[in-house]
């Protein structure tokens, strides 16, 4: 009889159907044979179908090029401000942090992302302290962050690289959100959680663009909140441009 | 009290600016493909930003993405206007791609993003490699050479994504209930 041992590791990837021949064939042999196996290859087939569901927009980051939908609803937001309950402001700090923490893990749908700041003269009028990453929007509201998350902000005094970080514990790992300014156009980065034993996880990688405006980036690396001892800027080669003890 | 104010102001700002700027794109490009018009789906990610701030207390304490919500009310407006138009007894023909929006997704929107919510929840090595193989329709061995891994080693994590997803997808059908306002 052909059917091999019990083992049900490539069920999910026989579902997506990811197996070369030799391989399918064994799984399908199996799956004859085993009433466990076939239940649960029907449900991750399910969720292979509700994966299929995921709109394919959802795949995009980053802002459209609609600045006067942006400026529309700051007016709006400022008229029902000046109108509006004055006791729910005190809980957008919160959100506030929660969102700059990275709670979407943006950079790992695509790899990794670099978003440019808002276009120069986009909504003048506003001025808070996003526009530019050497003012962190994390610092203000650090009072009221998510339970657990972590922020911090440092200089090189070598490289005069600059890294800000939000750093968000989730179920064994973190998410984390970066501001970095100071490395020269072109370098490849990679944004590394270091771990306690010395382990480094990649979180996100981005090239530096010309413009010299910095870069805000979001990822997720898979160390346990309690182990993060640091996290650094380094270029592919290596190189070490900024470390934030954590 | 005024630089009080100004300071508040200022945080409410920063809010809808990063959500406008992570998401935006995309709540754009999905509603102008629910509605079939730019300018429909231009309101419907200002209307989406506003009911996203107004409930920010509610999303900062949410257990989940911020963009499976922001994605749901999107759809919620679009289905609600979808509705109002098709009540009123003189109107410009509907068009068709609307009348489908709002039949269609009537019965998957909680389906759909669930699922974008526990794709997202997933470790990043897991999430990339179901984004490529399933969402982007790659193969096996452009996935594996897209993320730089091997492609025994794509298998796995597609298994495991799937089966996480699986975990996170039981009993959390209501998880995104009460996002109407």
């Amino acid at each position: 009889m052909t059917a091999p041992t019990h083992d049900s590791r490539l069920l999910g990837a026989y579902a997506l159907e990811l197996l070369d021949p030799p391989e399918r064939d064994d799984v399908e042999a199996h799956l004859a044979d085993c009433p466990e196996c076939r239940a649960d290859l029907a449900e991750l087939s399910a969720v292979k179908a509700a994966l299929g569901e995921v709109p394919a927009e959802a795949l995009l980051h980053g802002p459209p090029d609609a600045d006067e939908v942006l400026a529309r609803t700051l007016r709006q937001m400022r008229v029902e401000a000046a109108t509006g309950d004055r006791r729910r402001r005190a809980f957008v700090l919160a959100a506030a942090v929660a969102v700059l923490a990275g709670t979407l893990g943006a950079g790992a749908v695509i790899g990794a992302r670099s978003v440019p700041r808002p276009a120069p003269g986009s909504d003048a009028e506003a001025g808070p302290p996003t526009a530019p990453p050497t003012a962190p929007p994390v610092a203000p509201t650090a009072r009221t962050p998510a339970p657990g998350t972590r922020v911090g902000s440092v200089v090189d005094p070598v490289t005069g690289a600059r890294l800000t970080v939000s750093m968000t514990p989730a179920a064994g790992w973190v998410r984390v959100n970066a501001s970095v300014t100071g490395i020269p156009a072109g370098e490849n980065c990679r944004l590394v959680v270091v771990g306690r034993d010395g382990v480094h996880e990649i979180a996100a990688g981005w090239i530096v663009a010309d413009r010299g405006e910095g870069t805000n980036l979001d990822g997720s690396a898979a160390v346990a909140p309690a182990d993060v001892t640091a996290v650094q800027v380094r270029a592919t080669d290596g190189r070490t441009y900024v470390t934030l003890p954590l | 009290m005024a630089g009080c104010q100004r300071r508040h102001t200022s945080s409410d700002e920063v809010l809808i600016r990063s959500w406008y700027e992570e998401h935006g794109a995309a709540l754009l490009a999905y509603g102008t493909r629910l509605t079939g018009d730019r300018a429909a789906a231009e309101d419907v990610l200002q209307e989406t930003l506003i009911r996203a701030w107004r409930h920010s207390a509610k999303l900062s304490e949410l257990d989940g993405s911020v963009r499976g919500w922001l994605f749901t009310v999107a759809r919620n407006i679009i289905t609600d206007r979808a509705r109002a138009r098709a009540v009123r007894p003189v109107e410009v023909a509907e068009r068709e791609v609307t009348v489908a929006v709002e039949r269609d997704h009537a019965d998957r929107v909680v389906d759909s993003l669930v699922a974008l919510e526990a794709l997202e929840r997933l470790p990043d090595e897991q999430r990339s490699v179901l984004v490529e193989i399933y969402l982007r329709g790659r193969s096996l061995h452009e996935t594996a050479d897209r993320l730089g891994i091997p492609t025994g080693t794509v298998k796995s994590r597609a298994h495991h994504g799937l089966k996480v997803m699986r975990r996170r997808l039981t009993g959390r059908a209501t998880a995104l209930g009460g996002v109407t306002g």
